[in-house]
């Protein structure tokens, strides 16, 4: 059996009420960051992606070879059937799954929580559902033609989110548009599946755009091999803690505009051990 | 960077590959070839879709932005379809397609992005890495009916052709440019040396690119397809020859 080691993080954004979460099965992870529901306008609770992270998990053991996809449809609709959730109106979450045996590491993701694979020579790849951020760029660019919306600081861009969110529900889980967990089992299928040589990889890191957002768009760490360095050498949580702290120096979004100071962060570190030679 | 190329058709047709590069960056694009008894609702055909994909994601990467390959391999097929929306039927799941493999050396980074069955080699630091994206190459069948039905859906592959969100399904990667030495970008009838003869592996076929170029590359898988007994080509998919092209990238500390 490959040897790896796990390690996961999480930590609340501006309110304090998670919607962020990290599960970690026998031989893979779940990454997940809820929403509340678009319409209307939910509070904000985490009890969709948790339910939705704990059936990932379970099936991830006790099926540890099932296509990841369709692990995620059934998941999806086990919980839409239990709390009979109707769509558009229900909590939605990203999913990433990385799964790891001793030939093969296998990565899902669903709306905008990317992995990273860092391989053993170097290169990165990144699997990254960009379907989702593509339609709120397109929705934004279109705010901003039609009603001059712009995104300039914190308090615009919640103005952009609000205007555009009716448009953003029809294209939710439709072909052409973005999928997500919801109340579609069949977005399960959608999902953005990718297979490596185990021995190709020397590390993973799952994690939200809380994370992500920091690498990207903050340059805080400046890169993700930088990331990586960081979490191996304080830990996932030093990693967390650190984007979190660069965002309590830009309280009002006018350098990184964002829609609130702090996002929701989770994450989970595989670390596979180097054979000697 | 150096970038060195060639293309070349099937003997006696028109070549529906088609390469595009800048000082640092390079595409190359396969056009499907239309099944005879297919009929795609397009008046251009697979040669006019990779022309216009190629001038679409040339205008992109020359404009030299940040913007992920995804993003600008999206906005090019967006460009795409209007510019033959007019005259075409674009929801005719049979629309011309085509592969893409683009390559980029951008602020100290190299990015790539592969979409369906035209295969790219790295060279970091002696470590060859291959990316491929093999969902082609493991459908349950390849009647005319199944291709149809597996093209640009969740269970079977994608493919620059009338969505879009194709190119959020494509293989994507990065590294250091400080650490990529070359790279190799093929479509498939210049991969048939390792993909179809097994007469080399990755490393000997990028080897062999750079060392000898691109034409002798090509001008060997001729070879190998002309020897090639009927025997042979019975057990093997596709036809005997196939548009080749074959892109070199050194990369200069």
């Amino acid at each position: 059996m490959t040897a790896v080691r796990v390690s996961t993080a999480e930590l609340a954004g501006s309110d304090g009420h998670s919607e962020d979460r990290v599960f970690a099965a026998i031989n893979g992870v779940v990454v997940l960051d809820g929403v509340s529901p678009l319409d209307p306008e939910g509070e904000r609770s985490g009890w969709y992606p948790d339910a939705l992270g704990r059936r990932l998990a379970e099936l991830l053991n006790t099926a540890p070879t099932r296509d990841l996809r369709e692990i995620l449809t059934e998941s999806i609709a086990d919980i839409a059937n239990k709390h009979t959730l109707q769509q558009g109106q229900a909590p939605a979450s990203t999913v990433a799954i990385a799964r790891w045996r001793d030939e093969v590491v296998e990565g899902l993701v669903l709306a905008d929580s990317p992995i990273v694979l860092f391989g053993t020579d170097g290169g990165i790849d990144i699997l990254r559902d960009g379907r989702h951020e593509a339609v709120v760029a397109e929705l934004r660019r279109d705010a901003a033609l039609r009603d001059g919306l712009r995104g300039r600081d914190g308090g615009e861009l919640q103005a952009l989110i609000r205007a555009t969110r009716p448009a953003k529900l029809a294209r939710m889980n439709r072909p052409g548009g973005y999928w997500i967990a919801e109340a579609t089992p069949d977005a399960g299928r959608h999902a953005i599946v990718r297979h490596w040589p185990t021995d190709t990889i020397s590390a993973i890191l799952a994690v939200t755009d809380g994370v992500s957002s920091g690498i990207d768009d903050y340059r805080v760490p400046p890169s993700w091999p930088a990331a990586l360095d960081l979490a191996r050498r304080q830990g996932l949580d030093g990693l967390l803690q650190t984007i979190h702290q660069a965002e309590a120096r830009d309280p009002n979004g006018r350098r990184w505009p964002r829609p609130k100071t702090h996002d929701d962060k989770a994450a989970a570190l595989i670390d596979f051990e180097q054979a000697t030679p | 960077v150096q970038i060195t190329y060639a293309s070349e058709a099937t003997p006696g047709q028109a070549n529906e590959d088609y390469v595009v590069a800048g000082p640092a960056w390079v595409v190359v694009l396969d056009g499907a070839t239309k099944r005879a008894e297919v009929e795609d609702g397009c008046v251009h055909g697979a040669g006019w879709l990779v022309r216009t994909l190629a001038g679409q994601l040339a205008h992109g990467l020359a404009m030299e932005l940040a913007e992920p390959l995804v993003d600008l391999l999206a906005e090019a097929i967006k460009a795409t379809c209007s510019a033959h929306a007019d005259t075409c039927d674009l929801a005719n799941p049979d629309s011309p397609s085509a592969t893409v493999v683009m390559l980029r050396d951008h602020a100290a980074t190299v990015d790539w992005l592969v979409l369906a069955d035209s295969p790219l080699v790295l060279d970091n630091d002696g470590q060859i890495r291959v990316v491929v994206d093999d969902r082609t190459a493991h459908l349950p069948s390849y009647t005319t009916e199944a291709v149809r039905a597996a093209r640009n859906s969740p269970d079977g592959f994608w493919v620059a052709s009338t969505r879009p969100e194709a190119a959020y399904e494509a293989v994507t990667g990065t590294a250091p440019t400080s650490r990529v030495r070359r790279a190799g970008l093929f479509s498939d009838g210049a991969a048939r040396l390792v993909e179809r003869y097994g007469t080399t592996d990755w490393p000997g076929l990028l080897d062999l690119l750079d060392t000898h170029g691109p034409q002798a590359l090509i001008a060997r898988t001729r070879d190998a397809e002309r020897v090639e007994t009927d025997v042979e080509r019975a057990g093997r998919r596709g036809k005997r020859h196939d548009d080749a092209t074959a892109v070199l990238v050194r990369f200069t500390s």
